[in-house]
Order: C-alpha cells, then structure tokens, then sequence
C-alpha cells in the first residue's frame, strides 16, 4: 500500500534513499541539494536508515568515495549539482569505467560565472558524455519513484553503470507537492538484494585498472557502450514493474501524455510539466500541439523518439541549457535521431529558463504558435532558434547593473 | 665516506614481487619496492592498497601482470584517502572489519595534489594506513620537484635548486591529532618493519613516511639505495621517530651524527652546492636535533 504525502523534491528523494537502503553515503553539501543531506544525516542518526554516512572534505572527495565504496561491495548514493558536479568530474569517469552503480541525485542548478543558486540543466548536460544514466524527473512524485527504479536499473547486470537522477534547484528542491509513498517491506521486494560486485575484496585479489594498451581501450569502451543500450530496455521494464509492484503510471525513456499530433514540444524536466498544460490549452483552442517529455537523456532514446515523431511535420525542442557557439542538447540530438527518416519533420529550437528564469504556460504557448506560423525567428530555414524571453533592451544597455558581469558592492 | 655496499636482496615476499615480465617497469635498485614488500609481506593477505598515479603505481601493474598478489587498484592521483574512505566504510558496512585499508602513494601524490584529502581523511580519523614512500620528485613525470623536495636539490623544474624547505609533513599529520604518525627509511627494515607492526594494530588514521630515494633522481648509482639513504639518516638528514598519541619518540639516534656534506656528496642533485650553501644545511640539521626530545 501506497500512502499520500506532502514532499519537496528533496524530501521525496531523502525518502527514497531511507527506502533503497544503501550502506554508504559519502557527501558534501551545496544549494539546494543540502536540506536532502540533513534528513539523510537525521534518518541515519535517528537508526531509520542504516548506513555509514560520511561527511567528505569536498564534493570531489564525495565522489571518490563513492566509487572506492562500491569497489568494496556497496549499494551507494550520493548527491551534488552545478560546481560541486563539475567538482566531480575526474571520478565521474572512474565510477562508469569502473562500473559502479552508484546513485547520485543532481539537483540541476546553473553553473557560475555568473552566479546562480537557480534551474537549469547546464551541470548535468556538462558530463553528457561521462558514462552515467541521466533521468530528468519532472515532479516530485517522479523523483521519489526515479530514485527508487535506479538503484535497481543500476544494479542489474545488463546494465552496472552509475546514474543520475536529475531534479531541478528550487523548483523541484524546495517546492511541496502530494506524492505516493510506497511501503518500506515492498520497496525491499522491488529492490532485492544489493548487487554490487566487490571488485576489490581479498577472497579474490584482483588489481584493476591497468595502463591499457591501444588494443584494449576501445573494448573497455564498446562495453560501457553496450551497457548503456542495455540500459534502453532496463529502464522501462523497471518503470513498467515499479508500476505493478505501487500503481501509477509506468515510466520509460520518454513520455506522450497524447497522441503527438503534427506539431510536438520536446523537454524535459519542470518545463515538460509546464508544456503538459500548455498544449492541453492550445489544443482546446484548435491548434494540434502534441508533447514528447525526454525522461532518459542518457541513453538518449533515439529510436523511441523516432517511432514517436514518425508523424510529425514540426518539432519544437525546448531546452533550459545552452552552449555558446552551439545549440540546446535536445535540439541537436532529436534533430541528429530524425535526419535520414523518411519525410522528417523541420525541428526548431527554444533556450528557455537558464539560471532559473521561470517559464509560463503563456510563453510556451506563445512560441508554439508562432513556430506553428512560421515566424521569426522560426521563419530560418536553418538553425531556427528563440532565446525565450530574451530582453534585448538589456543588451544595449550601458549601465553597469545591466551587464552580465556585475559591478563591485 | 665508505665503501658503498651492494644493495642487499630483499628478501621477496609472496604478496609482493615484480613478475619477470614487468621486471623494467621499476628501475634497479628502487627505493620504493622494499618499502611495498614489507608492507605487504606484514599486511596481507587481508588488506586493500588503494595506490594513485606514481612509479608505484607503474610498477604494481601491466596490463597483464600484477605485482601485489592483494587487492589493489590504480586511482587517480589525488584522492585515494577518499576513495580509501569509501572502501572502508563499505568494509565495515558489510562486516569485514579486519580488512586494513591501506593507500601506498608518493610525495606529490600525498603532500601536494593529494593534501586536501589526506587532510579530510585524518581529520575524519578514518581508519585507514597511509604510507608515503618519498623520493622527494615526481618521479613518474620524469622527477619535477614537489614540495617534498629538499632544500637546494636540482630537479628538471628548478635547475637552479629547490628555493624552498622540505614540508614537514609527518609533523603537519601529528598536528591533526591521529593515534599513529611515525618516519621510517628503507635503510632500516628492522625499524619500519616494527612500525608497520605497530600501525597494524592502532585503528583509526595511520600515518607512515617511509624515505625511500630514487637512483634516477638523485644522482646515484643503483646499487647504492641503501647506502645513500644510510647516509640520510646518519647525518640526521632523516630522522627516525614515531608519534604515538601525541608524544614523539626518537626510535633510532645516530651515536655520532656523520657530517651532512658526506650525505650531500653522494648524490648529483646536490653538485653544485657551495661549501656555505652545505654548512648552512648543516645548520639547520643541527637546530632540529636541538628541538627534539
Ligand atoms: C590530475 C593529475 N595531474 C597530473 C598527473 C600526472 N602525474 C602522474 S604521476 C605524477 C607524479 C607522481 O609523483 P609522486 O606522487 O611523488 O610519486 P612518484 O612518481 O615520485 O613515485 C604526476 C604529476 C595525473 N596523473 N593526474
Ligand atoms: S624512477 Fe626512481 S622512483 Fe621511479 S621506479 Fe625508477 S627508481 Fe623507482
Ligand atoms: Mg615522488
């Protein structure tokens, strides 16, 4: 039996790491992912969870550890965002090649300069390439399940990678919301056992991670490759099991709360939430808007988006980060998966939300139906891209208030 | 100055030991080999070595082939105190609380890009065995200086000698208030083979700084390792002592400290030092016999 209750993100995290049960936790705090530590540090303290929680010198160190401890047998979480993912990003690459699956929550926030404590998915999009799961929840009741479902994806041997559960700073961190919170006996039955493999344990001494030689290294990559493709089919038979084991709705590698339509909105995170109402809106008007909400960003679901999009004329891929010189990562991506389809639908892009501006459901269906119409900028053959809200007035503007980097005082 | 002895055959263990085929992936005469063969010899089996980038690391293993028959991982070269953290709390998560943690790891590796979590792990008094083996260089980079790196020595980045002292890192251990700092030279086996003994049974942080030169570095010829670092702790170079909860103890007195230039003369790296430059060194040997109890 499920029971309701009122969580932030962080506190629906907090309870799913008390559901999961892992042994170690090795931490370091950072806004706003450190509310989440304290309920953890309170749980562990009060005998709720058991599990050696430790207070690292450094978001780095955290990591570190969090690697070294699941060489030794453990079921790990840890979590971070912005800098301290950053901070991170040497042993990212140690816990993927080492493969282990560790679970780490990053409570996405915009990384510094200039400082922002607020939303966007720049730090995780940052280490795309780091051989991790990347799960983007869209609520609270998605991050508690989204915790839960990837201690197990992680852990199965198919798969035996680390992952992150992406949620946004504030929006997800500190907002309340109702959430379903399953039993801790079926969570046990869900979960099963921990399977880590103690890759370091003296019953059978092993030394790893020799200097590879040119012939090797590609393999070692091409498995973590493979694990990955595996982890497309885990994570919906994970999402389709925690379904039947709790109720709601199963969750995969993408969502269509709709048929998609001609016109589609691809996000994912908060905004996705946003677009649902936005384009239940748009359609009440007439306008045929569909939604296609990015759960797995890594493994990107190429083929899922291309079954998805196989009707559609127009897509509008939104996304909260941005690289200079380049484009949003949904953009690139949806539009790289449909190239080469039979009659693939124009795909327009929209950068929207960075460090944590809001985004309306006005706005999102203002920019719809204006890719719908065709203008500006969308009237581009190519590279059609809205800075969402962009206030152009500020870049003229010669006061030094106005400047991105701000004045002394 | 004697006649140099021969580098006496260590005495293999079976925890330890260079396969034939890896045998050039650590030069003759190495000073960090005995300094791994004991510790593994008095360790094992029931041990892990958490080892960061460095000759060490080179020479424990090939791609094929492992030195350390416990086990052992490669890390990355500024965090094993961290990562030793994790495994020790995973070890004790799931009972195996009689497994010693151990990271092997050199001078720069420990006091330069790796102080920040040597720091966090001894102020966390995690229960781990840290050994830095000190060749005074970064010798797995080709023996740039590090700040372990002696007053005055020549290495490629500071050809005209190092401008700095020595960090005093066993003193800078002590100074975090764990049960067990002491010093040891691979010149005196009976003496860090006692402190390995020692350290094996003290729980929480573990601090060992084992002098262990490099013929390459230094300027000496390979043979030499021991007499060379005999010199180091017979001139008052290299002192050898222990801090047990706080208090410091000289565990081996020179009876007549030898002058420093004998230490000095044996060696490439200090060549171009002035008579000044070595009667100042001996200087300051002197006041730091002075200061110790
Ligand atoms: C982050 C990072 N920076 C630099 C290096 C290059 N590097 C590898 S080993 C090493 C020097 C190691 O020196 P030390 O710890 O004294 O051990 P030694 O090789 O002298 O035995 C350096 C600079 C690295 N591996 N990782
Ligand atoms: S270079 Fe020096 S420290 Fe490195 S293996 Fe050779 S002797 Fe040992
Ligand atoms: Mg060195």
């Amino acid at each position: 039996m499920s029971r309701a209750e009122l969580l932030t993100g962080n506190e629906a995290a907090a309870r799913a790491v008390r559901l999961s049960k892992p042994q170690v936790i090795p931490t370091y705090p950072i806004t706003p992912q450190s509310p989440m530590l304290e309920i953890i540090a309170r749980d562990v303290e009060t005998g709720l969870l058991k599990a050696e929680f430790v207070n690292m010198e450094s978001d780095y160190a955290a990591m570190a550890a969090a690697v070294g401890a699941s060489l030794g047998g453990a079921r790990v979480f840890t979590a971070t965002n912005s800098q301290g993912l950053l901070f991170m990003a040497e042993h990212l690459y140690t816990a993927s090649g080492s493969r282990c699956p560790v679970v780490m929550a990053v409570v996405n926030r915009a990384i510094s300069v200039p400082h922002s404590r607020y939303a966007d998915h720049n730090d995780a999009l940052a280490v795309n390439r780091a051989g991790w799961l990347q799960l983007f929840c869209e609520d609270a009741q998605e991050v508690l399940e989204t915790t839960i479902q990837l201690f197990r994806i992680c852990e199965d041997p198919r798969v035996r990678l680390p992952g992150m559960l992406c949620y946004e700073s504030f929006i997800h961190s500190n907002t309340a919301e109702g959430v379903m919170v399953p039993e801790a006996r079926t969570v046990d039955r869900f979960l099963g056992g921990v399977r880590v493999e103690a890759l370091l344990d003296p019953a059978v001494p092993r030394s790893l991670n020799p200097p590879t030689p040119p012939e090797w290294y590609t393999e070692f990559k091409f498995v973590e490759h493979q694990a990955m493709e595996a982890a497309l089919a885990v994570i919906p038979e994970v999402g389709r099991a925690y379904a039947e084991a709790f109720g709601g709705r199963p969750r995969g590698l993408i969502e269509t709360p709709e048929p998609v339509g001609r016109s589609v909105i691809v996000s994912m995170g908060s905004i996705a939430k946003t677009a649902r109402r936005a384009v239940r809106e748009l359609k009440a008007e007439g306008l045929s808007v569909g939604l296609l909400r990015v759960r797995a960003y890594r493994p990107f679901p190429a083929e899922a988006i291309r079954k998805a999009l196989g009707e559609a004329e127009l897509v509008i891929a939104i996304d909260r980060n941005c690289a200079a010189g380049s484009h949003g990562v949904l953009y690139d991506e949806v539009r790289s998966a449909l190239y080469g389809t039979a009659g693939p639908p124009r795909v327009v892009g929209v950068i929207a939300g960075l460090g944590g501006r809001d985004v309306t459901v006005r706005q999102l269906k203002e920019v719809a139906r204006r890719a719908l119409k065709g203008e500006p900028p969308f009237d581009k053959r190519d590279d059609a891209i809205e800075w969402l809200g962009l206030d152009r007035a500020r870049l003229r503007d010669e006061s030094p208030q106005a400047r991105p980097l701000a004045r002394a005082g | 100055m004697g006649r140099p002895t021969p580098l006496p055959t260590i005495p293999r263990s079976r925890r330890f030991s260079l396969p034939p085929v890896m045998k050039g992936t650590a030069c003759e005469g190495c000073g960090a080999l005995p300094a791994a063969d004991l510790l593994a010899d008095l360790l094992g089996p029931k041990m892990a070595v958490i080892c960061p980038a460095s000759c060490a690391a080179t020479f424990s293993l090939s791609y094929t082939n492992a030195s350390w028959a416990v086990p052992f991982v490669h890390w990355i070269f500024e965090s094993a105190p961290a990562a030793a953290t994790g495994l020790r709390h995973a070890y004790d998560a799931r009972g195996m609380r009689d497994v010693q943690v151990v990271c092997f790891a050199g001078d720069s590796g420990t006091l330069d890009i790796g102080f920040q979590a040597l720091s966090g792990a001894a102020s966390r008094n995690e229960n781990i065995l840290y050994i830095c083996y000190d060749n005074e260089v970064a010798m797995n980079t080709q023996g740039q200086a590090t700040s372990s790196s002696p007053a005055r020595a020549l290495t490629p980045t500071t050809p005209g000698g190092v401008p700095t002292l020595k960090k005093d890192a066993p003193r800078i251990m002590a100074a975090h208030g764990v049960p067990y700092v002491a010093t040891a030279a691979v010149s005196h086996l009976a003496d860090y083979r006692a402190k390995l003994k020692r350290a094996a049974r003290v729980r929480g942080f573990r601090y060992l700084h084992v002098l262990s030169p490099c013929p390459i570095a230094w300027g000496y010829p390979h043979n030499q390792t021991i007499e060379v670092t005999r010199a180091a702790v017979e001139t008052g170079m290299w002192m050898l002592y222990e801090i047990t909860d706080g208090r410091m103890k000289i565990t081996y007195r020179p009876k007549r400290r030898r002058p420093v230039r004998e230490y000095l003369a044996l060696q490439r790296r200090f060549a171009h030092l002035s008579r000044r430059e070595a009667q100042s060194l001996q200087k300051r040997v002197d006041e730091s016999w002075r200061a110790t109890p």
